[in-house]
């Protein structure tokens, strides 16, 4: 029976350890000033400053976690096993698979930290945009404003407070979850960092064209030669389908997914990453360390 | 070895389970991200396969769209409106379903492009750069004409095209029925509807205006002081009562 402890003790653990590591925020802090200078924009419509805003504070976070994930997911073994660590651990009754799942969920949490600090400041960002945007209008209307003004400054709060952001965070949290979980399993199989970090990349741009893949490989852009055929139905096997997240473009814009949209994908990052740290464990166990 | 195996299969079973699913999926945010996808011509979805795959690499679709946009600004200080008009198409290429980029756009070329050809045109006689004026003002036009096939439910584009007929065609006509349109959308200004009334009048379709403002007053009891502005409204029913020889008993304002 797996113990719940152990894995928790394990995810404690790397967490603490990630939070040591100096890189990680340089990282951070390189994310907060693009979060703050993101703010910026300026002379452009109310419209564009809050889109250019979002996308922007929203590519500031998925990078950060991308790197975040990348950087310590990568050392995850490797490094365990040049620190010779690895073998106190799996000395005492510790399965491999605990081990696995531990260091995913230390992982996660430390991702999540940073993603719940990173929406904070946005939170302030976008809190200080508004001011900024309406206190002008409201100036200028001597606080009585007219009713093109009222209009601006309803569509300036809907901008600033939409829940839908919520939405996008919660997107773009399951598309770490699903490349944290690549870089662990490439982490089980291989010895260099190096060569988890390429790996890892590499699944996560072809996963963004693996839609366009499967399209050509069904046949819906007429025929292909046979090997390209078997190339495009490859990727289409392995490698998952990250423009599912691409829905987080959409909620930045302002339009609306439906809560069902969003459900499917969540459901699918789920049973996406419990397969991804099935295969994990199942390799790592019959490693040679 | 064993361990292998399992995983082996495990990949090939997720493999066969997961590619239905992501078939469906794939489905529904096209439904999400295009709309119904019968009113996007095969054209605008092949342009649209081609520009999304330019920033699909690595997912940040919608910060390259916004330096497009910053370029299509820049383009537009510079008066290079052919430039404008590229990077106002990759824009809604790449992000179809953000109004602002169709109604800006379109508002760059009908507006601001036609205005620097009509005016600040430097070859050609006055037919020339009447000529080239009416052909960003359609360029415009066609751009708001496709991004109501993804923004149906918004009145945005409406109103913009009810501004373009108004306003560069002087077809108050297609205004009234655009701004009809517009006002009819949730979340659409309540001067909309006013716009309508005063672009039927501006037709000479003063009969159909009257019908029009009257059937707005008749359509409730509350002519308080609101954003529906009823005393701008009753001004033109008062107006149009004397215009139009409405007799005395068939008048809304008698007095």
């Amino acid at each position: 029976m797996p113990s719940l402890d152990r894995i928790l003790a394990i995810a404690r653990n790397t967490l603490t350890e990630s939070l040591r590591q100096r890189v990680l925020y340089v990282v951070l802090l390189f994310a907060l000033v693009m979060l703050g200078g993101s703010n910026f924009f300026t002379r452009f419509t109310f419209q564009e400053e809050f889109k250019f805003l979002k996308d922007l504070a929203y590519a500031a976070i998925s990078m950060t976690g991308l790197l975040v994930a990348l950087m310590s997911a990568a050392q995850l073994i490797p490094a365990e096993m040049e620190k010779r660590t690895i073998y106190t651990v799996l000395s005492k009754p510790v399965r491999r698979y605990e081990f696995i799942l531990g260091k995913y969920l230390g992982l996660m949490a430390l991702i999540t930290l940073l993603m719940v600090v990173m929406s904070a400041v946005f939170a302030v960002v976008l809190w200080s945009k508004e001011v900024s945007q309406v206190s002008p209008i409201l100036q200028a209307a001597q606080g009585h404003p007219n009713e093109e003004q009222w209009q601006a400054i309803r569509e300036i709060r809907a901008q600033a407070y939409d829940p839908g952001l919520l939405q996008a965070a919660v997107l773009l949290w399951a598309k770490l979850c699903v490349v944290t979980a690549l870089s662990v399993l490439f982490s089980t199989v291989a010895t260099s960092t190096v060569f988890i970090v390429c790996m890892t990349l590499l699944v996560y741009f072809v996963g963004h064209l693996q839609s366009l893949a499967r399209e050509i490989w069904l046949g819906r852009a007429g025929p292909v030669e046979w090997y390209k055929k078997a190339l495009l139905g490859t990727v289409s096997f392995l490698v998952p389908d990250f423009q599912n997240y691409s829905l987080i473009d959409e909620v930045i814009a302002g339009n609306r997914i439906p809560g069902a949209v969003t459900l499917q994908v969540l459901v699918y990052t789920f049973f996406y990453t419990m397969v991804l740290l099935a295969l994990s464990a199942l390799i790592f166990e019959d490693r040679e360390l | 070895m064993n361990c292998r195996l399992a995983a082996l299969g495990l990949l090939l079973l997720w493999g066969g389970v997961k590619l239905p699913w992501e078939k469906s999926l794939a489905a529904q945010r096209e439904r999400v991200m295009y709309g119904a996808g019968a009113s996007v011509s095969p054209q605008l979805r092949d342009s649209l396969g081609q520009g999304l795959s330019m920033a699909a690499l690595g997912g940040f679709r919608g910060v390259a769209a916004n330096f497009l946009w910053i370029s299509l600004t820049e383009a537009w200080q510079e008066r290079q409106w052919s430039r404008v008009q590229t990077y106002a198409e990759l824009s809604v290429l790449l992000q179809p379903r953000v109004v602002f980029f169709w109604e800006m756009g379109a508002w760059n070329l009908a507006w601001n492009a036609s205005m620097d050809a009509q005016y600040n045109g430097r070859t050609g006689g006055i037919s020339s750069r009447n000529r080239d004026a009416r052909m960003w003002v359609e360029a415009g036009r066609d751009l708001l004409e496709r991004g109501l096939s993804f923004h149906p439910e918004k009145y945005n584009l409406y109103r913009a095209l009810g501004d373009l007929y108004w306003q560069r065609l002087q077809d108050y006509n297609r205004a009234a029925e655009y701004y009809l349109l517009a006002a009819a959308k949730p979340g659409a200004p309540a001067y909309l509807e006013r716009f309508a009334g005063r672009a039927l009048e501006e037709a000479g379709r003063k009969q159909d205006a009257y019908v029009y403002w009257k059937t707005l007053w008749l359509g409730t009891t509350d002519h308080g002081p609101g954003p529906r502005r009823w005393d701008v409204i009753e001004k033109r029913i008062r107006k149009l009562e004397t215009e139009l020889n409405i007799p005395l008993e068939k008048k809304l304002f008698p007095r």
